[in-house]
């Protein structure tokens, strides 16, 4: 069976090798970057999920929620968002994301909100 | 010839009195470094004092009636026309920040008071009020709470890799049978999780010091966060909480900031009662207040140290006892978001029998008439 393949959006190059592992290791396939480049490309190399962070160096995360979602080839990858902020949660199901995880995350809650998606 | 005899005490000439009073109130409103203002039994302003005209760079005809109102920054505009004419309504006092347009054309931010007046009759007179302008300050608070934010998301990125590491490692560990490493890496992510609790508190410090510990304000069942909160915490410990008592009633506030409490008073009774099996929560309804009770069967509080457990830094340290750990943070941040819901918090405790922590809160209106 194919692998479920997740992208991670995020600043900060420790917190995606971390959560590379951390989601390998359970068997999703995983891609990271600091941007929403990767997004541009075919349907059948875009990911199932993304997690995205509120707040990329000096850029809103929460604006390329609202453009994935506004879009029609990638309108249905669930998206994630999370921050260091406990009282974010509003602001980005505003935005049009998915779900919220505050930062720093507990393995077995981000492992099963994901599951929920894909 | 009688030289008419000058009236020995003169009985004051009222008109004399007034026009000294008078005077008296024009030099000390002119004079005092606030900007100063009447109005009427209608909304419509009678006065302004020269402080206020200068400010403004106007004049007293322009800024009379509502003309005064020509000058809010469009923006705070309907706020500040809602405030003053529901308080007006009510004959009660006010207190409002908006921005008025300076002389230079450069909005500033003033903080405005008015109260109602009488006539020794009791009849309204009418509002007087006064305003400061605090852009100054305003902007220093600004910086800060910027500050804060990052300073947050700054702190706690490190610790979200450094304790996702852990946890992967933990996996990798458990699935190779390490039971050793297993440990370790738990005491790690133990120390993690005081280590982002400690930033938040912190936070809240800074917060606090700058009023702007509580976010939100709305009416909520207060009951019903008790028993979420109840159940949240439940799943963390073998102690059984026991919401003996409850109070259907609303509060009105941050609801974040009451959990906080909540939580706060529910950990530190199960983390100070470790031989213990219970903590006992209740809910009661007091002459317009409600009051919710902690109580804990655990090491209980000396009566001198009852006094300054509120306080900053404050830690249980017997010293014929393990130190609790904690930065002892959180009753001081417990007391000012209560302090800030305009409610009350304290302690009934026994040294080796327990204590019972208790906050109260005024029942938010609505719900009191539905009650009765």
């Amino acid at each position: 069976m194919q692998k479920k393949k997740i992208l991670i959006i995020d600043d900060d190059p420790d917190i995606l090798f971390s959560l590379q592992i951390l989601l390998e290791d359970v068997g999703y396939a995983v891609e990271t970057s600091d941007n929403d480049d990767g997004l541009r490309g075919p349907h059948d190399a875009l990911p199932h999920l993304i997690l995205l962070d509120l707040l990329l160096s000096g850029r809103d995360g929460s604006e390329i929620t609202r453009q994935l979602k506004s879009q029609e080839q990638t309108r249905h990858i669930p998206i994630i968002m999370f921050s260091a902020h406990p009282s974010a949660g509003k602001l980005v199901l505003a935005a049009g994301a998915d779900d919220f995880l505050p930062k720093p995350f507990e393995r077995a809650e981000l492992l099963a909100r994901i599951a929920c998606y894909i | 010839m009688p030289i008419p005899a000058k009236k020995a005490t003169a009985s004051p000439d009222p008109e004399e009195i007034l026009r000294e009073s008078e005077q008296r109130f024009r030099l000390m409103s002119d004079t005092a470094p606030v900007m100063i203002w009447m109005s009427g039994t209608t909304t419509l302003c009678t006065y302004f004092n020269k402080v206020w005209l200068d400010f403004t760079g106007r004049t007293m005809e322009q800024e009379l009636g509502n003309g005064w109102a020509e000058g809010v920054h469009p923006d705070d505009f309907e706020r500040c026309l809602t405030i003053y004419t529901t308080s007006f309504d009510q004959r009660k006092p006010f207190s409002m920040e908006y921005r008025i347009r300076r002389y230079d054309g450069v909005y500033r931010w003033i903080l405005d008071n008015g109260v109602p007046r009488f006539t020794p009759n009791g009849a309204f007179a009418g509002y007087i009020g006064s305003g400061i302008d605090i852009t100054e300050l305003k902007e220093a608070n600004q910086r800060k709470d910027e500050f804060i934010s990052m300073a947050s998301h700054e702190l706690k990125t490190p610790v979200t890799s450094i304790k996702t590491f852990t946890q992967a490692l933990s996996y990798r560990f458990q699935k190779q049978g390490d039971e050793e490493c297993l440990r370790i890496l738990s005491r790690m992510d133990a120390q993690l999780d005081k280590l982002t609790k400690l930033i938040s508190d912190l936070l809240d410090i800074a917060k606090i010091q700058t009023g702007k510990l509580t976010l939100r304000e709305e009416a909520f069942a207060l009951d019903e966060l008790v028993v979420e909160i109840v159940d949240m915490l439940q799943g963390t410990t073998r102690h059984q909480l026991l919401l003996e008592q409850r109070a259907p009633v609303l509060v009105f506030g941050d609801q974040d900031r009451i959990g906080q409490v909540l939580i706060n008073l529910l950990t530190n009774a199960i983390m100070y009662s470790p031989q213990a099996d219970k903590v006992a929560i209740c809910l009661e309804k007091e002459q317009g207040n409600v009051v919710v009770s902690v109580q804990d069967f655990g090491i209980g509080i000396a009566e001198d140290q009852i006094e300054k457990i509120f306080e900053q830094f404050y830690q249980a340290a017997d010293p014929l006892e393990k130190t609790y750990p904690g930065l002892g943070i959180g009753l001081y941040i417990s007391s000012e978001i209560i302090k800030q819901h305009h409610g009350r918090i304290w302690v009934q405790s026994k040294k080796g029998a327990g204590s019972t922590f208790m906050f109260c809160l005024p029942v938010y209106e609505e719900s009191s008439r539905d009650l009765d």
